[in-house]
């Protein structure tokens, strides 16, 4: 599917970006034209080199940044502020308060937004249920891995009960294992939730695994090259990344980055 | 026995030892009498003191100016270091005056303070607030710059309103190093108020103890030095007190 037809799509979005671009005070254009649909329910993901644009795009939709140019809707409406009710942003560093306990941290959002103390526990307590850190409920982040304070932050956005997700490489700081059982963690959680998630990443096999739709982004200006759906089934499982599709999948999106004149860091992006 | 207690009680020993030696050098006259009166006799000397209404008048004197120099210095420097911390441009502006000012001997200026302030209260309070102002300045402003960019976006991705960020982000986030900057401030602050007692003042400790000194009362001195330290190290000690329960998370996380 080309990117420039993709506003044409039924409106049963979660997400348009409407020729969306970005480009900062020193006149460098961070994104050009971008136009992306993200269906209801829809898992989508996007990799580029650094300096595509792609965390600035998030940044947009997450209405924490400003476009100089285009509309981003989200559930129809024009995005000019954060929406908490209907977007969870989750960002490469767990960003929790280090005063406050696992469960406050989950808690806060909904604090922020008046939610009653009764309603915010048992939404809190039963998402971090879902993430495995019942017994750490009442310990402080620096007493939790790198692991653990991430997967606090995920049951913070998913606390938040919000349509959509937005996740910004949210497994980049952490170890190869880790960043592995993570994954399967977010596959097991999103297959019982169906949230609309959008998933910035470096690691192409982290974006087949997780996705419906990779979409690939280039740089110079920052821009869409492609959207290539994943025709793997779900559930997914581990099994799936040494399958042919999934090779190809990978060696397809690999050669359209190396192919976009991008040769900063193709290895880093396996 | 456990550790600590065992530490405590190695403490404890120390500062019999230290008091058992000062006794011993002042009794045997290793120290002169025309240097340092025996611990016993200053205890003694002080406690008398303590129903002494010309005692209690310089304390009193110098305890008010430290009070009112905190009152006024202290919040001066808060409002001054949140501005200077939140906004970049202020902070690059003021860098190099804060800089200079830190690092020259303030005592210096003192003379310049009698010829502008006289030798009453208002100079001793004036000098404590610049002796505090600056150091509590610095703290301050670090404590604003100790709150990670990325934590605001983050409370902003969760609706916080400006006025959330600042209550539920900054406020907790800066009060260990704001506290440490107070704790620091009112220590150069009664520093300050003392130095200018001594050098031009009527009342106050440090003109009380700077005149025993003149005059060789050795036993009068010795019982103001003590007055002042207790004093100075229970201040030090309750200030501290609020910073390690502003820190008690970090100290939670190191022993668990």
């Amino acid at each position: 599917m080309n990117a420039t037809t993709v506003h044409n799509e039924k409106s049963s979005s979660a997400v348009e970006v409407r020729g969306v671009s970005k480009v900062f005070a020193n006149g460098f254009r961070a994104l050009d034209d971008i136009n992306l649909t993200i269906e209801d329910g829809q898992f989508l993901s996007i990799v580029g080199p650094s300096g595509c644009g792609k965390s600035t795009l998030l940044q947009i939709v997450a209405g924490l940044t400003a476009g100089s140019g285009g509309q981003t809707l989200v559930g129809g409406k024009p995005v000019t502020k954060p929406q908490p009710r209907d977007i969870a942003v989750i960002f490469q560093d767990a960003l929790l308060l280090p005063w406050k306990t696992t469960l406050q941290n989950v808690e806060f959002p909904l604090d922020l937004q008046g939610v009653s103390a009764a309603e915010r526990h048992s939404r809190s307590l039963e998402m971090i249920d879902l993430v495995g850190l019942k017994e750490f409920a009442d310990n402080y982040p620096a007493q939790l891995s790198g692991g653990m304070r991430q997967r606090v932050s995920i049951a913070r956005g998913l606390a938040q009960n919000p349509r959509i997700i937005l996740m910004d490489e949210p497994f980049g700081a952490l170890d190869e294992q880790t960043r592995i059982r993570m994954g399967q963690e977010l596959v097991r959680i999103w297959e019982k939730s169906r949230k609309t998630v959008l998933f910035i990443t470096h690691s192409l096999t982290e974006a087949i695994f997780l996705s419906d739709v990779v979409v690939v982004m280039g740089r110079n200006p920052g821009r869409i090259l492609e959207r290539i759906p994943v025709p793997l089934e779900r559930p997914r499982v581990t099994d799936m990344i040494g399958s042919d599709v999934f090779g190809q999948l990978r060696n397809r999106i690999w050669h359209l980055l190396s192919d976009s004149g991008d040769t900063s860091s193709p290895a880093q992006n396996l | 026995m456990s550790l600590r207690w065992q530490i405590r009680i190695g403490q404890i020993l120390m500062v019999a030892l230290f008091l058992g030696s000062w006794e011993l050098a002042t009794r045997a006259d290793w120290i002169g009498i025309d240097l340092l009166a025996p611990v016993s006799t200053a205890l003694v000397k002080l406690y008398e003191m303590l129903g002494d209404p010309a005692f209690l008048r310089d304390y009193g004197a110098t305890a008010g100016r430290v009070a009112v120099a905190f009152a006024i210095g202290a919040p001066a420097a808060l409002i001054c270091g949140f501005a200077v911390g939140e906004w970049q441009d202020l902070e690059k502006i003021s860098r190099p005056i804060i800089n200079y000012a830190l690092s020259i001997p303030q005592s210096i200026f003192l003379p310049i303070f009698i010829l502008a302030f006289g030798i009453g209260a208002m100079q001793k309070i004036v000098f404590g607030i610049t002796h505090l102002f600056f150091v509590t300045l610095v703290n301050t402003i670090a404590a604003v710059q100790s709150i990670p960019k990325d934590q605001v976006t983050a409370l902003r991705s969760f609706g916080a309103s400006r006025w959330q960020i600042y209550c539920r982000l900054y406020l907790p986030g800066m009060l260990p190093l704001v506290l440490t900057g107070l704790r620091l401030g009112m220590i150069f602050n009664i520093l300050g108020v003392l130095l200018a007692e001594m050098y031009a003042s009527q009342t106050g400790l440090g003109k009380a103890i700077f005149t025993w000194g003149e005059s060789g009362d050795t036993v009068h001195l010795t019982a103001g030095l003590i007055a002042i330290s207790v004093s100075t190290i229970a201040i030090n000690g309750l200030m501290r007190a609020f910073e390690r329960r502003a820190y008690r998370y970090q100290l939670e996380t190191r022993s668990a």
